[in-house]
């Protein structure tokens, strides 16, 4: 009811209002301001580089992950899947000699199987997603170990390095790819009915169902695209390191799910922008390059860096706290 | 003396005046019956002397005191909602007390002092339950009335407010519900009662204010008017309250063909449609009427029998076929399974023709748009633009664009469950006349579910009904009431 | 193999020839427990299997070695894991603490069977009276962090990252490297940042420290994460410019080593923890007293042994 109460009579600021994301896009940008201004070193254009080589890989996961949150569910073993996807490329490359990029096409579709796995133990065996996922991480990551016995692949083909350290001119690589995912997912979300059926489960599944909707196909390929996506982000990371490693995206999940939130997407499901999961993603990337730059303290980075990200997650909320006391003390006085 | 007074009170919502200058009082010792159409503005006025919405203008003042100054004066007004908001999953005395601190339990709680504190409460209410079982044991009805019970524990409210107190009461339970008013009346305490059955208001409250469009527009001491009168004020206009609105176009036709059809809640169910029909299901709450409707569209299991649609053999357990070959239904819990709530009018109705609308670029938002006008303006819906996020439509509109959503999808067979649950009267005379026309002129079959005696014989041209899951009977609609009465309670 | 193997403590030598079987001819198992399954664990293992081969052959009874690791680095895991073992009655079980304190209670019920333990990988804490077989982190982390000084002249900034403070070993080698660079007035030390033991972190981290710092000269770890550091080092185009000394033999970081974005890195001696700890163990079931403490020494790895021991790990 609250959005109701705020409405104003100004088209362009309720359109502004209705689209959850202005606010933290202001926070975005205010944090830039912030960084540019106390540290020198913050546009320097490596710096630049590197804090969005980061930023798009928990972005990208985040703007899969955000497509679940809109239908209430969330995927904890992105991070997983990403490291078996990028031991499973290694493996082909290096110990079976394949050709790389037939190597990275397979572990795509591995990704993709993976996703759809989830998918469909969640939704044949009626599982919640966040404790079915707590489990299947444990399986892909398990997979992992006895693959590995947690040693790093060496020797990955310098071919496909670019994929992951390269630049396409100022802009690197990584960045190309999460701002490709991201415009698909925004085509889905927006263009298709895959989109409206997704908004519309996560408003309420039930309805959905009556509607004719076929719920649960709708769930299974998130959930096979949310893994697609985690595979894309593992095996770009091999290409970043240079080696495939089974302790990569250990902090995936987590920060996929922090970015969609921060970026406006509502837990609960039906409310949100993938957008939003770029926006989130780039300001825990930005806090932790500040904390860095800025010379905090090691010990008191996480408390510091957990401390700005819940500001930024309360900055929707206060402005609207602000704004209703505002018009209460207008009313009274 | 008037213990709540309200003056001028003026809301806005964008491009809607929900309240304009409502001036309104209660007094001690007196009911006093609210009555409107939905979206007269009853529940933003319930908001705004509650302390919930604060009036763009005008005054509330409880006991002579300026309540938008003091929020704590609102305490004084003890308000009991329409919908059922207990805690399922604890006991019947902590849902009584909580939060303890106000019903008088200070520090450390304990479990048998609540257990014992509840007992007088329960047997004042006649709720028949004890204090240590869960709330979602209970039936609905108790439920109800253990709700009115909690509003008025802590004992220093001066007004109480009852949003459709009756909707989920049986008959007894109704009479109980009364002498508790009446008892609560005096004590000199004010009540406030919202109602849509006319029935009710004329037999229990002292005086009536009528609401439409947001504005009073009658007040009285319900002793020198009458029901015609009451809504002839809030419809402006005349309502036949003995129109029937049944199809006069049924044809020979069998539609829908249901053959010893058995399930979840119901047992070797059989039953023909013809085309251009109105068919009724009468029963009790709980006799299988939903479930057995909702295991054709595939929602529920079926465990054995057939169904045949328009000469065509009906796939069991799959609603994406259901809907997309004409079987579409239309649910009794709008605001779960009905609504998509926050999406806008435009997306809730494109939504189930997005096959329509959408080519390998996208879906056409001109398209989209002008189906939902089309929508809002073939149904009356009353809205200022497609856009309006659908949870903020009166329930009457809401359920009329549900209607519009399901006409998109050219049915063969529509299932109206309790279509005009918590709808007000004048807008379920529009219902039932589009339930007639959609009938007569589309060339369907309608199946209505209903509770309400007196709308399933207005608007069927046959009654079935149904008793713990079989068909106990089969009723032309001038059946005398008491007979269909007798079959839906398992006699005769 | 150069390998410059500090401070070894020769007891394995006298021991293995002198006590030979005037007991019983029974079989023996040795119990393993590291903290959680993880490859340098494996080695470990490898090394322990090795000795119990010889003891067989030397005592001509069989000798087994019961390798048990917690799924997880969890100090309640672990403490079922050792009771589970304690139940079938080895003969000895060697302990890599999660947490000494909250496993204490469980080693002094074990101690109490008759059971000799010790622990490996690990200091023995005060009072425990545990004897501890493994290397010296601190030896291990001043060692590197000479080397860096040496290379860069003994003058220069230098950035430290923090491995998983709560970790014994990185708190360890973290205030041995300060200690360490403390004796060079000309050098600047800076906070590398922290990693909480995670590669990716460890890249991120660094890669703003050395945005910061475009006058970096020199980087030093404290845990396995080095080829993080190297990636943001080799992003930043800085390879060769800032010179990083990191630590273990993970065999990324030694495929940094030989490309040359890692100056050296240094390795404990995972196989010869494994030996040892089961020598002590067969000791102390025989009765024997044994040492308070067996260092099984570091090896220093540069350019000049880089291949040998990528041939080593790649095994």
């Amino acid at each position: 009811m609250n959005n109701e109460k705020s409405r104003s009579s100004n088209p362009i600021i309720n359109a502004l209002r209705k689209s959850n994301m202005t606010a933290i896009g202001a926070v975005l940008v205010v944090m830039i301001l912030i960084a540019s201004v106390t540290s020198p070193y913050f546009l320097d254009i490596y710096n630049l580089q590197s804090v969005i080589r980061d930023l798009a890989f928990v972005g990208m996961i985040g703007v899969a992950q955000s497509l679940l949150l809109l239908i209430g569910e969330l995927d904890l073993s992105v991070g997983k899947i990403a490291s078996l996807c990028g031991i499973l490329s290694g493996m082909m490359m290096v110990y079976y000699h394949w050709n790389p990029w037939l190597a990275l096409l397979v572990s795509l579709i591995c990704g993709l199987i993976f996703g759809a796995i989830n998918g469909l133990i969640i939704t044949r065996l009626r599982l919640n997603s966040m404790v079915a996922t707590i489990g299947m991480q444990g399986v892909y990551g398990g997979i992992n170990l006895v693959l590995t016995k947690g040693k790093a692949i060496t020797g990955i083909p310098e071919e496909i390095y670019f994929l992951g350290k390269g630049n396409v001119g100022p802009i690197p690589a990584p960045f190309i790819f999460c701002i490709a995912v991201l415009i698909i997912v925004l085509f889905i979300v927006k263009k298709t009915k895959t989109g409206r059926y997704i908004y519309a489960i996560g408003n309420s599944r039930e309805a959905a169902r009556i509607l004719g909707i076929n719920v649960d196909k709708i769930r299974v390929l998130i959930y096979s695209l949310v893994g697609l996506i985690s595979a894309l982000a593992g095996i770009l990371y091999v290409a970043r390191l240079g080696s495939s490693q089974s302790a990569i995206g250990e902090n995936w999940p987590m920060n996929s799910i922090a970015s969609s939130v921060i970026g406006g997407v509502a837990l609960t499901g039906g409310i949100g922008n993938p957008a939003g999961a770029l926006i989130g993603a780039a300001i825990i990337s930005i806090i932790q390059n500040m904390i860095v730059l800025l010379g905090v303290n090691v010990y008191w980075q996480s408390a510091v860096s957990g401390f700005v990200v819940v500001i930024a997650i309360s900055f929707g909320s206060i402005s609207e706290i602000l704004r209703e006391r505002k018009a209460r003390k207008v009313k009274v006085g | 003396m008037k213990v709540l007074e309200a003056t001028g009170i003026t809301k806005l919502f964008p491009g809607v005046v929900a309240l304009d200058s409502v001036d309104i009082s209660f007094e001690p010792g007196q009911i006093h019956a609210i009555i409107g159409e939905n979206g007269a503005g009853k529940s933003t006025l319930i908001k705004c002397l509650t302390g919930v919405y604060v009036p763009e203008e005008g005054s509330v003042e409880i006991n002579g005191q300026d309540a938008l100054k003091n929020k704590e004066l609102f305490d004084k007004i003890a308000y009991v909602p329409q919908e059922i908001d207990l805690f399922g999953y604890m006991s019947v005395a902590e849902n009584l007390f909580i939060p303890y601190e106000k019903s008088g339990f200070k520090g450390m709680v304990n479990q048998k002092a609540l257990e014992e504190a509840a007992r007088p409460l329960l047997a004042k209410f006649q709720i028949p339950v004890e204090p240590d079982e869960l709330v979602k044991d209970i039936s609905v009805s108790s439920q109800q009335l253990l709700q009115i019970a909690r509003a008025t524990v802590h004992e220093d409210y001066e007004v109480l407010m009852l949003d459709e107190p009756t909707t989920s009461l049986t008959t007894k339970d109704t009479q109980i519900l009364f002498d508790i008013v009446r008892q609560i009346k005096s004590q000199n305490k004010a009540v406030v009662f919202i109602s849509h059955k006319l029935e009710e208001i004329f037999a229990l409250s002292d005086v009536i204010t009528v609401f439409r469009n947001g504005k009073k527009v009658a007040y009285s001491e319900i002793g020198q008017v009458d029901i015609p009168w009451v809504i002839r004020q809030m419809t402006g206009r005349e309502v036949d309250q003995n129109q029937v609105f049944c199809s006069e176009k049924v044809t020979d036709e069998v539609l829908m063909e249901v053959n010893d059809l058995t399930g979840e809640r119901f047992t070797d169910v059989s039953f023909q449609l013809k085309r251009g029909e109105i068919l009724g299901f009468s029963g009790l709450v709980g006799a299988g009427r939903s479930e057995l409707m909702q295991a054709i569209l595939g929602y529920l299991p079926v465990y054995k029998g057939t169904v045949r649609i328009d000469g065509e053999n009906w796939k069991l357990g799959d609603p994406t076929f259901s809907v997309k070959h004409g079987y579409i239904y239309l649910p009794e819990e709008r605001k779960k399974q009905g609504i998509l709530p926050v999406l806008s009018i435009r997306e809730n109705i494109s939504v189930a023709v997005l096959d329509r609308l959408a080519s390998a670029t996208g879906i056409s938002r001109k398209k989209e748009d002008e189906l939902a006008q089309n929508v809002i303006d073939t149904y009356d819906v009353k809205t200022p633009d497609a856009e309006k996020e659908i949870q903020f439509l009166s329930g009457g509109n809401q359920q009329k664009v549900i209607i519009g959503r399901a006409m998109t999808c050219e049915p063969k067979v529509l299932v109206f469950d309790e279509p005009t649950k918590g709808i007000d009267v004048g807008t379920k005379a529009e219902i039932y006349r589009l339930m007639k026309e959609l009938a007569e002129q589309k060339g369907i079959g309608i199946i209505l579910i209903s509770s309400e005696m007196d709308e399933i014989r207005k608007c069927s041209n046959r009654i079935i009904a149904l008793y713990d899951g079989r068909k106990v009977g089969e009723f032309p609609a001038t059946a005398d009431k008491e007979e269909i009465l007798s079959a839906i309670i398992g006699v005769g | 193999m150069k390998k410059r193997l500090l401070a070894l403590v020769a007891v394995a030598a006298t021991m293995i020839g002198g006590a030979v079987s005037a007991q019983a001819a029974e079989d023996m198992t040795f119990v393993i427990v590291p903290k959680c399954v993880h490859a340098w664990f494996d080695e470990v293992n490898k090394g322990a299997v090795k000795q119990a081969e010889t003891l067989s052959e030397q005592l001509g009874v069989e000798v087994k070695i019961d390798y048990r690791a917690p799924q997880n680095a969890d100090v309640v895991e672990q403490n079922s894991t050792l009771e589970q073992a304690a139940a079938t009655h080895p003969d000895g079980i060697a302990l890599d603490p999660v947490d000494y304190e909250g496993s204490k209670a469980v080693i002094e019920e074990i101690q109490a069977q008759g059971i000799p333990v010790i622990l490996f990988d690990a200091p023995s804490p005060e009072g425990s009276g545990l004897t501890s077989v493994g290397n010296d982190f601190s030896e291990q982390a001043k060692l590197a962090a000479d080397k860096l000084a040496e290379i860069l002249g003994g003058k220069g900034k230098v950035a430290v990252m923090q491995g998983f403070p709560s970790a014994p070993n990185h708190a360890e080698r973290y205030e041995a490297h300060l200690a360490a660079l403390a004796e060079y007035p000309d050098i600047e030390v800076i906070e590398g940042g922290i990693d909480n033991d995670n590669v990716e972190t460890a890249q991120q981290q660094a890669a703003a420290v050395l945005a910061a710092n475009p006058d970096l000269a020199g980087y030093l770890n404290c845990d396995a994460c080095g080829s993080g550091v190297a990636a943001a080092i080799e992003e930043a185009g800085k390879a060769g410019q800032v010179k990083f000394v990191s630590m273990d033999n993970l065999i990324e970081i030694l495929d940094y080593v030989k490309s040359g974005t890692i100056t050296a890195t240094s390795s404990t001696i995972p196989q010869m923890q494994g030996s040892m700890a089961v020598l002590m163990m067969w000791q102390a079931s025989l009765g024997v007293e044994i040492p308070a403490k067996v260092d099984t020494g570091i090896a220093y790895i540069d350019e000049t042994n880089i291949d040998e021991w990528i041939a080593l790990v790649s095994e």
